[in-house]
């Protein structure tokens, strides 16, 4: 009799616990934290792929985009730069110091009195601290990087700030996104916000959100950054593309965290 | 006398420095231009047109607007408008439109047919019994400037032949449309045999 009271009791004591992290954004919906969302249920772009493209991506071992990892495993430890010094020489084990950093960015930077996300950190790191140079935009070494810091992160939910000094930024963020633009005069959210989860031509189309990037591209035979997702998709509508290190692609990109508010981080995803 | 002289010269020498200047900038600037061209033509689209026919809008029976008059002299022809609404550099209606008589075109046993026949997005409504729905008249405004032809303004459907796109467009595409008017035309015929 204790033992099922106990039982009982236990029970009830973990089922709000269990019903949150049931939303995995893949199988399960994840509800959004605030009522100016433009989404009622956040879904990942993986609920969208096939079963054999997301096991994957959830294998460590398959996963294409993991050769990078390693290789961001390597930089992480290498002294570059007049200070000889290493990432690891200020951050010790990323296990724990960079856990939880994904969730957070793109963070406000002090100094320039901005946000900058993952990527634009680790090269003021490295021009700051290690005085070495900074890597080019886009680069091997640069995404190898940024998905192992971000790996350290795996499943952990978004939550950028929406509010304090970021607050203005990721107002412009929003800007971008439900501007239209280009030739065909459509916005992000046109397709991310109101048609998806409907098919575009060939494709369907998810919510747009940035928590799988860097992801592998198998039609590409590639890893690809945000940005030259978000290119893609400027190119589909005939607009300007996006400069990486401007201001409108970070705060595009801070937009899209809050707007991911909630889902797991999945660096590296693998995508059709 | 001197500054008589030296005024003379000055000037000489300016103007020289002047038609020197200004023919390299003439050339340079026609170089652009022509560089600029070949871009254009080949970097925006199949289907894209840097000229604008003129029409006339008059009110439609079924919806707010309408272009009863044809853009073009030549009349549209419907099998080359299916081809126009096909192409994805061209009308690429499939991105967001179920056709049935499209889909019946894709072989299934032919990649390249399925590829261009068989993928239909459903963003808007199928376009089957459009020729029964709307007016040809009506249809063409749909075509040319949907934001004008439907009673919701903030249609996701671009417009095809105004340039009423505002913002960021690609240099390559600034200043052209979508489609030319005789494109227009073939889609409109198209359109309206879809009964
Ligand atoms: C004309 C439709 C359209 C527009 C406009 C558009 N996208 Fe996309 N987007 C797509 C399609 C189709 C895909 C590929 C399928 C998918 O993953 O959604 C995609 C994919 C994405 C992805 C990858 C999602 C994932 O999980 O792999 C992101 C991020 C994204 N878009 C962001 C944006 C942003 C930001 C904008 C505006 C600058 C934008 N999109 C505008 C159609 C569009
Ligand atoms: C990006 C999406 C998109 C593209 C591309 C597109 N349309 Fe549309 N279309 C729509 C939407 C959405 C509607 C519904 C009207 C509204 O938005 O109020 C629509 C409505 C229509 C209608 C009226 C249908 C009805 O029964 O009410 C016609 C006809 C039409 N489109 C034809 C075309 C043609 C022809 C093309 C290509 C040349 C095309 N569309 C390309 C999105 C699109």
């Amino acid at each position: 009799m204790r033992r099922l009271l106990l039982g009982l009791l236990l029970g009830l004591a973990l089922y709000p616990v269990q019903s949150l992290a049931a939303g995995d954004g893949k199988t399960t919906a994840v509800k959004p934290e605030s009522k100016d969302h433009p989404l009622k249920e956040l879904w990942s772009g993986t609920h969208y792929s096939s079963p054999e493209v997301r096991k994957l991506q959830d294998s460590d071992s398959d996963n294409p985009a993991m050769k990078l990892f390693g290789k961001g495993e390597t930089l992480w430890k290498k002294a570059e730069g007049r200070a000889k010094k290493s990432c690891s020489s200020c951050h010790g084990d990323t296990a724990t110091s960079m856990k939880g950093a994904a969730t957070r960015f793109p963070a406000f930077f002090k100094l320039s009195k901005k946000p900058v996300n993952i990527e634009t950190r680790i090269n003021l790191c490295r021009t700051k601290f290690m005085q070495a140079r900074a890597l080019p935009a886009d680069s091997e070494p640069l995404m190898a990087l940024s998905i192992y810091v971000k790996r350290q992160s795996k499943g952990m939910a978004i939550s950028v700030a929406g509010d304090g000094p970021l607050q203005p930024f990721l107002e412009k963020g929003k800007d971008y996104f439900t501007t239209r633009r280009g030739q065909l005069d459509m916005s992000c959210a046109a397709c991310h916000d109101k048609y998806a989860g409907q098919r575009y031509r060939a494709v369907k189309m998810s919510q747009g959100h940035a928590n799988g990037f860097p992801a592998y591209s198998l039609s590409a035979k590639k890893t690809g950054s945000l940005l030259r997702q978000v290119n893609q998709c400027l190119a589909r509508v005939r607009a300007l593309p996006l400069k990486q290190g401007s201001d409108q692609l970070t705060n595009l990109e801070l937009y899209l965290a809050w707007r991911a508010g909630g889902l797991g981080v999945e660096t590296p995803a693998v995508r059709e | 006398m001197r500054t008589v002289i030296r005024t003379f010269c000055v000037s000489v020498v300016a103007s020289a420095l002047l038609l020197g200047l200004a023919s390299e900038t003439f050339a340079e600037h026609e170089n652009k231009k022509k560089v600029r061209k070949v871009r254009a033509a080949s970097a925006c689209s199949a289907g894209s047109s840097s000229s604008v026919a003129r029409f006339k809008i008059e009110k439609g029976e079924a919806l707010p607007a309408s272009i009863p008059k044809a853009l073009t002299k030549k009349p549209g022809n419907a099998e080359r408008g299916l081809e126009a609404a096909v192409n994805p550099g061209k009308g690429n209606c499939l991105a967001c439109h179920h056709i049935a008589k499209v889909l019946a075109k894709a072989d299934e046993s032919d990649p390249e047919s399925v590829k261009l026949y068989g993928n239909h997005g459903e963003v808007g409504p199928p376009l089957n019994g459009v020729g029964a729905r709307f007016s040809k008249a009506e249809l063409r405004m749909i075509v040319v400037d949907p934001k004008k032809a439907f009673p919701d303004a903030d249609t996701v459907m671009p417009a095809y032949h105004a340039r009423t796109a505002s913002k960021d467009v690609k240099r390559a595409c600034r200043g052209r449309v979508m489609l030319s008017a005789q494109s227009v035309e073939d889609i409109v015929t198209f359109l309206e045999e879809l009964k």
